[in-house]
């Protein structure tokens, strides 16, 4: 307890850990309806494209939570045009269009670098992100997004998850399932701005899909999935941060960066609930046998 | 812009275009883009740990390339592919970031391996992309039945004794080999679009093999030499203006052919 | 032991049909020889005691409901799938010899971007399996010209075979399955979208293949109707059980009765049969259980 009340007290990591919590537990509460929906791969696509506006942010001199947000939501709105049944990891115009997201980011970070100095590193966090070099004044903005998130989400989860089982029986019943998508949709853009702020545009997948596996790979039943998944998420921003601060003084001087260790723990977290998930399994077989 | 510092550089991207050009055709029809995708993302750690190291940058990226791949092939069989490869590409990510945050130099080397770089080439370097791509384009022109088979007709290929996995295997080990040559010219992230782009260009323009094939590489090439000199000339990532040069490519090759329908 | 007695029954049809079988070709092995065969997924038996004996120049057709093992059994002809028991033999053989059995799988799924031309298709069928630069000689296109004519697809050989209809790709393949002269042709559900013209000329080009060249056939359908004049033997799915033996000792009440367990009435009409089971039609018995998304899988195979 003692050390958390110590690390309590240095501002920087009041903030990383303030964010990186209400992030996690977004992120993670969207995932597990993402990974339900089929839908990792437009997760994974939106970060692409969230970098866009992280970059021109970046370069404009904007908040760049704001580049990701109105980057991600616009594609994650573009996405529901288009069809997200649509996108998929073999379609060859999808992977050019995020090839040239790709390429804008990297102009816009040259061109950020180049006037900027020594803007080099901060471009870079841009993609991989720092919970320690979060502004102050970004805090209640992520704050307010994570809330909108969660409150969202949990008031449209039944015709969510309807949608999700069902599409042709939660139309007939007289679910509005092209607006309930189109929401999602915002709801997943609003998700994958916040994982960008947090460990970064690159790895901001890390924090939506892995706790979101975690949770629906050891539990049955949706509200046990999504507590396992944001507890995940939370273990693993806590432990990132506080090993990665720590590390400081293991390594004299050479720090990890902070997004490395959550999403190194994040897989490791993700491999450990397969194991138990396999073990599972296993058991359900065996006993079945011996009746 | 041909100075004799550049020369490597000129004759790399050409080489690099030429390989990816044959290869892409393959990636393109087999709809193997998602390996396309995650290989060259999965190398990008190698190639940090080898600046780490003190090593030759391509020595890393063939390594990492080649685990990546045979790692990937692995995963994508037992069929529980997306979570687990994202969860793995995504932690090869941070994990080369985190390899060259403890080098020095560390934002410009991220930056010439995520999105290329005109002077990464050395002369040991080159002869190295040259062997790779030419190996790469000599197994898949060797196996080019087989791989036609298992992509047109995979259902078919077991009856005619294609053994379906190993074909892939090998061409999955193609796709390290070219990625190794290409990433440290083009980027890790921006390989995509050189080896996805031009070829699904030519497919839409072409109806039989080798004129896809033929049409593709000079696609390729085109975009690269277009990509070098202008990299050059306003000293941006080359892999910028491949993925614009690309894009364009393959957005007038749709629409022509859509006019001739 | 009403399953087993039920089973047995079923096993009567099925010796009717061997004796059949073995009246054609007397002392000779037959082509196909398939017997006790059971294939479990898991806990669930998917196959059960499949007999079947198919000789040179047969036109078997697997019937069934989606689900109900067609493609299953298929793919144990193939070797893809080894039978949790019993034995499938090819001439005798465990593993059939390259070329003795040509394969049309159930989907296709061509692109329209492909750059591959029909008769390219075709010839993959001959050497799809070569290793190697090795040319394509005259003798070669010839062999594969004359494929494409038998099956009428001479017409558009040089077109995108990714732009044709699906009754001319479904032709090309089966040229393709042809061309390098197997003894058995298997099809897996070939008729599934076809419109009905089409679909009877396939029936048609099918029964001709199997005349002018001896060559056995194997055909997946879950509607009878449009096979009824061409078919030798019915193998018949249901619930894990079959039925075998000539169309008019299958199709009828008792013995699909025996197979599904409750009553099925068999009508003909106007030269049509229709299998009637009271409320639920059987089509839909296999589905709605896959339907369920399994939330486990959920997370592995989600986009």
């Amino acid at each position: 307890m003692n050390v958390i009340e110590a690390l309590w007290q240095v501002e920087e990591l009041r903030i990383a850990l303030i964010v990186g919590s209400t992030v996690a537990v977004s992120t993670a509460f969207v995932g597990v309806f993402t990974v339900l929906r089929g839908q990792s791969f437009a997760g994974h696509s939106l970060t692409d494209l969230a970098s866009v506006g992280g970059s021109a942010a970046f370069l404009l001199g904007v908040n760049q939570l704001w580049g990701f947000l109105v980057g991600s939501v616009l594609a994650a709105l573009g996405m529901h045009w288009i069809g997200v049944e649509r996108l998929r990891g073999r379609d060859v115009a999808t992977g050019i269009v995020l090839g040239t997201g790709m390429g804008f980011t990297s102009l816009f970070l040259t061109l950020a670098t180049m006037r900027g100095g020594s803007g080099g590193s901060a471009a870079v966090s841009i993609l991989f992100g720092s919970l320690f070099a979060i502004d102050p004044r970004t805090v209640p903005i992520v704050v307010v997004l994570s809330v909108v998130c969660v409150l969202a989400l949990a008031m449209m989860w039944k015709q969510a998850l309807f949608t999700t089982v069902s599409p042709q029986l939660a139309s007939a019943k007289g679910v509005r399932i092209n607006i309930v998508n189109a929401l999602f949709m915002c709801v997943l853009g609003i998700a994958v701005a916040l994982g960008s702020i947090s460990v970064g545009a690159v790895l901001s997948t890390a924090l939506l899909i892995g706790p979101a596996a975690c949770g629906l790979a050891v539990s049955k039943r949706m509200r046990d999935s999504v507590a396992v998944a944001c507890s995940v998420g939370l273990a693993c921003v806590w432990a990132g941060v506080v090993v990665s601060y720590e590390s400081y003084s293991w390594t004299r001087g050479h720090s990890w960066s902070v997004s490395f260790c959550i999403v190194a723990l994040v897989l490791v977290c993700y491999l450990l609930c397969r194991g138990i998930r396999m073990i599972m399994d296993s058991r359900m077989e065996s006993g079945v046998a011996h009746v | 812009m041909f100075d004799a510092y550049l020369m490597n550089t000129w004759i790399a991207s050409t080489i690099v275009a030429l390989g990816a050009g044959v290869i892409g055709v393959f990636v393109v029809m087999r709809g193997d883009s998602f390996l396309a995708h995650a290989i060259p993302h999965g190398s990008f750690s190698g190639a940090a740990i080898a600046v780490l190291l003190g090593v030759s940058p391509v020595a890393g990226l063939g390594v990492a390339a080649v685990i990546a791949a045979v790692l990937m092939h692995a995963l994508g069989r037992k069929g529980h592919r997306d979570a687990v490869i994202a969860l793995i590409l995504t932690f090869l990510l941070a994990g080369g970031a985190f390899a060259l945050s403890l080098s020095g130099d560390y934002a410009n080397q991220v930056y010439a391996l995520l999105f290329g770089q005109v002077l990464a080439v050395s002369d040991s370097d080159l002869l190295a992309m040259c062997i790779l791509a030419v190996v790469a384009v000599t197994v898949v022109l060797m196996l080019i039945r087989p791989l036609l088979m298992t992509s047109v007709l995979p259902e078919q290929a077991g009856v005619q004794g294609i053994h379906g996995g190993l074909v892939a295997l090998t061409f999955t080990i193609v796709i390290a080999c070219i990625t190794t040559a290409s990433v440290p010219v083009v980027g890790a992230m921006l390989l995509f679009s050189l080896l996805i782009a031009p070829p699904a260009a030519a497919c839409a323009l072409s109806h039989t093999l080798g004129r896809t094939i033929a049409l593709s590489c000079v696609f390729t090439v085109l975009c690269m030499w277009v990509s070098v000199a202008l990299s050059v000339v306003f000293d941006f990532p080359v892999g910028f203006f491949v993925s614009l040069t690309t894009a364009t490519v393959y957005i007038a090759a749709k629409l022509i052919a859509k006019a001739r329908a | 032991m009403t399953r087993r007695q039920s089973l047995n029954r079923g096993g009567r049809v099925d010796s009717a049909n061997e004796a059949g079988s073995a009246a054609t070709a007397p002392g000779v092995r037959p082509l196909l020889d398939i017997r006790d065969v059971e294939v479990r997924m898991g806990r669930r038996a998917i196959l059960n005691d499949i007999n079947l004996s198919v000789g040179d120049g047969d036109f078997i057709g697997l019937i069934g409901a989606n689900g109900a093992g067609k493609t299953t059994l298929m793919r144990a002809i193939l070797g893809d799938i080894t039978p949790s028991r019993g034995d499938i033999r090819i001439l005798g053989q465990h593993r059939a010899r390259m070329g003795m059995i040509g394969y049309v799988p159930q989907k296709i799924e061509l692109e329209a971007d492909l750059p591959i031309r029909a008769k390219d298709l075709v010839a993959l069928g001959l050497d799809g399996q070569r290793v190697g630069f090795g040319m394509r000689g005259a003798s070669f296109w010839k062999q594969v010209d004359h494929a494409m004519r038998g099956v009428g697809a001479g017409d558009f050989a040089d077109r995108p075979v990714g732009r044709l209809s699906g009754g001319q790709q479904q032709r090309v393949l089966i040229a393709a399955a042809i061309v390098a002269n197997p003894r058995l042709l298997l099809l897996d559900e070939p008729l599934a979208n076809l419109d009905p013209a089409n679909t009877d000329d396939i029936i048609a080009l099918l029964d001709s293949i199997r005349r002018e060249r001896g060559i056995s056939i194997i055909l997946s359908a879950h509607d009878i109707n449009p096979l009824l004049g061409v078919l030798d033997h019915v193998v018949y799915l249901a619930e894990g059980r079959s039925a075998i033996g000539a169309t008019d000792e299958v199709i009828r009440s008792d013995t699909l009765s025996r197979l599904y367990r409750h009553h099925i009435e068999v009508l003909h009409v106007d030269g049509r049969v229709m299998v009637m089971t009271g409320q639920n039609s059987h089509a839909h018995a296999g589905d709605e259980r896959r339907t369920v998304p399994g939330r486990g899988e959920g997370a592995d195979d989600a986009g």
